[in-house]
């Protein structure tokens, strides 16, 4: 049953007659061994089912990927290198002109098989940046077809399905014999004006969240049947800085002559002439984080938010070159959702600071509402907005759930707004729990300062959380966009606060109970928290703890070790009294005393 | 209608059965949306239950060490992760996700080179551990989980950070990293020294590099883990050196290869020096390496990756082409030396370093250390070890002193008046853990 409902095999075959019958008398005769089947069994077979066809489409694709070198004509010049992509067994091969620029003479293939080719150029196209490449086969010898990739129909390619980036970036195939593969979404598809200095391009991308970077350029986006979606582009968004890919189907209708016996295959179709079932499972988790976050995705907003002074402006020392302006916040639009019919809408508490003029709000229909801004946590960084449509208005809405049941693995998707206001998905798992003293949930979906405030779904579609803390201030040195390190709030504790948010309130981040002690970390074996330091006028001081004292339990519960005690610690709040029992020596002594709060770093 | 998980799949498999009967009678249904759709959550949620249910089993033996990740292999707690984590003290204190404990735990072998250290959890038994899986069955496009301590966002108590991604390349040639897996996982500062898993929960590597995009200093899709290949063939070595290093293989000396770009693929012989190891192993000019122990080389870095991925003394089958016929003979592998900068000889408890005008210089002393108990200070100049001129490595050395033995080392120290005086100072090893 399993098989058929998430077919597997690469090469999806048709079934005979035969085995069908068979196999409809054995679900006849056995529908209990059915029903018992265990789902380990079965979620085991899915997971290797995904993993199978994968590997299929990288064999499919890989031998059809090329390292593209040009020396640059002038003796000083640094020369280009990206990636290509053969895409006819003759041996045309599609790349972007920031790989092979006009100035370029000579271009050389690397293959991953380790065979070096010459070509020509036969075409460069500088609205899409694509360039045509020839295979110069050696002369006087017989012209072996290549492997290539078809080009897919990409104007039919929907936003939150799986793609896979293909390349070269450091080198990978010209020195390593090595395609570099990745695997991720197409995770928006909207119109740009790219920020990058080496890529000029304007007009519509597909985003990926899979893996790009320097030489992937001109390489392929691949689609779950192994066909091209575009070529990989340096170009980029200010707000979101992720990889994007040229559609093929712009390229094919801006190089048609060139391209003319190269066809454009519907989606749709299956390489293998059979249904496109072989392919539902690998696409499955994207598929389904897609379904599933369909009503909150409806739910999703632009928010504009206008003010006094641009973002930029805020770090002088930001400015400047394209590495500085990542860390720099752009003037684009950010995300939120709508989460009930009022109108009340959330988004990131970072998306609204600074000094705010207006805020508008765009639905993913296209109105726009001016909003006002109620309340925010800085906790959890969240803020909450209104709208007040007209009342003959239906929002669409989604809302928090009230156990979002989180689990680390468990798969999510974080939507976001174009600056087109076009929605974007990146997918990924739950990472880890508890973050930042309880405020924030890890996530290795990419999270930038696009989608930031945006909605955070699981496969049940369910709103669990609103993704936060794109830019927390004391970390923001290494806590960067896009870094497969993200952050949200979660949907129960937003809920808490929701009364307060309502009521216009700001929450501060809540107060952090604080003892005063300093373990000492040289005597590890004891069992208990020896001290190695204790902090003047702190709760410890005014329980007498001094130095060398071991803290053997909390409220009689025990504190073998420093987690244990940091762990009790924090399930307190300040101006609790607690009861400490510690060792001085042979002596055990019980005292009480009340925390204060936190001061950072210690406890 | 909020169900969970369990729920929601064991209703889509009773209606899976329905589906797959209506399939039978009526093939064309296929085409309906609706099921297409609820099939692709069944099987997405029967994958995410999986995956649940590795990392549930597998956090257990993550270790949280320094500034970075570390993982238990075995259950009586040997411990590995990176030597930029942890090769230069003696003892750590770190935390095991599955106790909840923090313990001690000594450095038994460090690899600088290939970017090891083992540790061991003192008198461990029955610890969660992860199994070493088979590098044989890693293929690229396949999924895998990275595990670590990214930013040391766990802080004193939470868990270890789980990212899901694909296996990039294999073979990567990344300088030390000579025979990288390269993976988009999320691999992140802080993540260095943990694990590479598969789906089935087995150790495929250790992460501890990444390359990034914008010049940030976080990840944009490109990790490096040392495959667990090469990490089963250190291991044992690890394991048996008592605190000091384990050195890599490299090739002989007196090898030139062809630099053209042509040739770029293939590890092809321009030179091999007279009177050199290359020649005496039986390289000649002209030759063209095709395999070194059964694997294909397709440039002088593969060579070189592949070499440097095993230690000295290995011996390993090479196969070249030379004037169209096949010759095969045994490599045995040199000693690549160490890299120069900082060396820590954790029995003594000093690191050395080489500096330019003075020679080996003490730059620390580790406290308690045998070094500190016979006075040896930073800064002072070693002169003479065991009677012997002084080198960055103490390895021959201290493999042949026992416990309680003394080990006599003569010192340069500069005075505060700018004089120097000669000082000898005699070390005292302590038993080995």
């Amino acid at each position: 049953m399993q098989d058929f409902s998430v077919p597997a095999s690469p090469g999806c075959v048709q079934k005979p007659i035969a085995l069908r019958l068979a196999t409809l008398a054995f679900i006849f005769a056995l529908p209990l061994i059915i029903y018992n089947a265990s789902t380990d069994e079965f979620s085991l077979k899915v997971l290797n089912q995904i993993q199978d066809r994968h590997e299929w489409v990288h064999q499919q694709v890989a031998p059809a990927v090329v390292a593209v070198n040009c020396p640059n004509p002038s003796k000083d010049g640094m020369g280009f290198y990206g990636t290509g992509v053969v895409i006819s067994p003759e041996g045309l091969v599609l790349t972007s002109s920031t790989v092979v620029p006009a100035t370029v003479h000579s271009v050389q293939l690397f293959f991953s098989d380790g065979k070096v080719m010459d070509a020509r150029v036969l075409a460069t196209d500088t609205t899409t940046e694509a360039c045509v490449l020839q295979v110069v086969h050696p002369a006087g010898e017989a012209k072996k077809p290549l492997s290539f990739v078809e080009l897919c129909d990409s104007s039919k390619v929907v936003v939150g399905e799986l793609a896979y980036t293909a390349g070269n970036p450091f080198h990978t195939i010209s020195r390593d014999g090595q395609v570099a593969w990745s695997v991720g979404s197409v995770s928006g598809n909207y119109k740009i004006a790219s920020a990058d200095e080496q890529s000029h391009y304007h007009g519509m991308i597909l985003e990926t969240d899979a893996a790009v970077n320097p030489g992937s350029d001109g390489g392929p986006l691949i689609d779950c049947n192994g066909r091209l979606l575009g070529i990989l582009s340096l170009c980029f968004c200010e707000s979101r800085w992720l990889g994007t890919a040229i559609p093929a189907h712009l390229i094919k209708q801006s190089l048609g002559t060139v391209l003319k016996d190269v066809p454009l295959i519907d989606p749709m179709t299956c390489p293998c002439n059979g249904s496109e079932d072989c392919a539902r499972c690998a696409r499955a988790i994207p598929d389904a984080l897609r379904f599933a976050s369909r009503p909150a995705a409806n739910a999703t907003v632009k928010i504009i938010v206008k003010r006094s002074e641009s973002p930029r402006d805020w770090g002088a020392e930001h400015k400047g070159s394209l590495v500085r302006r990542l860390r720099q916040r752009p003037d684009g639009p950010v995300s939120g959702v709508i989460f009930d019919p009022e109108g009340y809408i959330l988004t990131s508490a970072f998306n609204i600071d600074g000094d705010v003029i207006s805020f508008d709000v765009q639905l993913a229909h296209g109105e726009v509402y001016p909003a006002t801004l109620l309340g925010r946590d800085n906790g959890l960084d969240v803020a909450l907005l209104k709208i007040q449509p007209p009342h003959d208005v239906t929002l669409p809405t989604i809302s928090l759930a009230a156990d979002p049941e989180l689990k680390i693995g468990r798969f999510v998707t974080v939507l976001g707004s174009s600056e087109e206001g076009l929605p974007t998905h990146t997918g990924g798992i739950i990472s880890a729990l508890g973050r930042l003293d309880g405020a924030a949930v890890q996530t290795d979906a990419l999270i930038n300062y696009g989608n930031s405030g945006g909605p955070v779904v699981d496969l049940n579609g369910r709103l669990i959380g609103i993704a936060s803390q794109v830019s927390i201030k004391p970390r923001s040195d290494f806590s960067q966009q896009n870094s497969g390190v993200g952050f949200f709030a979660q949907s129960d504790k937003i809920l808490i606060s929701m009364a307060d948010l309502k009521a216009g309130h700001d929450i501060k981040a809540p107060p952090s109970p604080f003892l005063g002690v300093v373990s000492s970390m040289d005597a590890p074996e004891t069992r208990g928290v020896r001290l190695k330091d204790v902090l003047t006028g702190s709760a410890a001081a005014s329980a007498k703890l001094l130095p060398g004292d071991v803290i053997v339990a909390v409220d009689g519960m025990d504190t073998h070790s420093w987690p244990a005690l940091v762990r009790i610690l924090k399930a307190h709040n300040p101006g609790d009294t607690i009861e400490i029992t510690y060792q001085r020596g042979t002596v055990t002594t019980r005292t009480q005393t009340v925390l204060k709060s936190r001061d950072r770093e210690v406890r | 209608m909020q169900r969970t998980n369990s729920e929601q799949l064991g209703r889509r498999k009773h209606a899976g059965l329905f589906i797959l009967l209506a399939l039978f009678l009526f093939p064309q249904a296929i085409s309906a949306a609706g099921d297409a759709e609820s099939d692709a959550v069944a099987t997405a949620l029967a994958a995410e239950d999986e995956l649940t249910k590795v990392i549930a089993k597998t956090s257990a033996a993550f270790v949280f060490i320094g500034g970075g990740s570390g993982v238990v292999v075995s259950a009586d707690g040997y411990i590995l992760t990176n030597h930029h984590v942890a090769g230069d003290h003696k003892q750590w204190s770190v935390r095991i996700e599955g106790s909840d404990k923090v313990v001690v735990c000594d450095l038994v072998g460090t690899d600088p080179v290939g970017d090891l250290a083992l540790l061991k959890v003192r008198d461990a038994q029955n610890m969660a551990y992860v199994e070493f899986g088979d590098i044989g069955t890693v293929r690229v496009g396949q999924q895998v989980l990275a595990v670590g301590d990214p930013f040391k966002l766990a802080a004193e108590d939470g868990p270890p950070s789980f990212s899901l991604g694909t296996v990039s390349a294999l073979h990567r040639f990344q300088e030390n990293y000579s025979d990288a897996i390269q993976t988009d996982c999320a691999v992140n500062p802080g993540n260095s020294g943990g694990p590479l898993l598969t789906l089935d929960g087995k150790l495929i590597g250790i992460t501890g590099q990444i390359m990034s995009r914008f010049g940030a200093k976080a990840n944009t899709g490109i990790g490096y883990a040392i495959p667990v290949d090469q990490i089963a063939r250190f291991y044992p070595l690890l394991k048996d050196t008592a605190g000091l290093v384990v050195y890599h293989g490299a090739l002989p000396d007196g090898l030139r290869f062809s630099r053209h770009v042509e040739e770029s693929q293939v590890a092809a012989l321009e030179g091999v020096d007279a009177n050199t190891d290359a020649e005496r192993a039986g390289f000649k000019v002209g030759d063209h390496i095709l395999r070194v122990d059964g694997k294909r080389v397709y440039n002088e870095a593969r060579l070189n990756g592949i070499i440097r991925s095993y230690p000295e003394n290995a011996n390993l089958d090479v196969e070249l082409e030379r004037e169209g016929k096949l010759v095969k003979f045994q490599l045995k592998l040199p000693r690549m030396p160490l890299p120069p900068g900082l060396t820590y000889v954790a029995p003594v408890g000093v690191k050395l370093e080489l500096s330019k005008n003075d020679g080996i210089r003490v730059s620390s002393v580790d406290k308690g250390s045998p070094a500190e108990k016979a006075g040896l200070m930073t800064g002072d100049i070693i002169t003479m070890v065991d009677g012997r001129a002084p080198s960055l490595e103490w390895q021959t050395i201290l493999l042949t002193k026992r416990p309680g033995e003394q080990l006599d080392v003569q010192i340069r120290r500069p005075g505060p008046d700018g004089g120097i005086s000669q000082k000898s100072v005699q070390l005292i090893l302590e038993p080995r853990r």
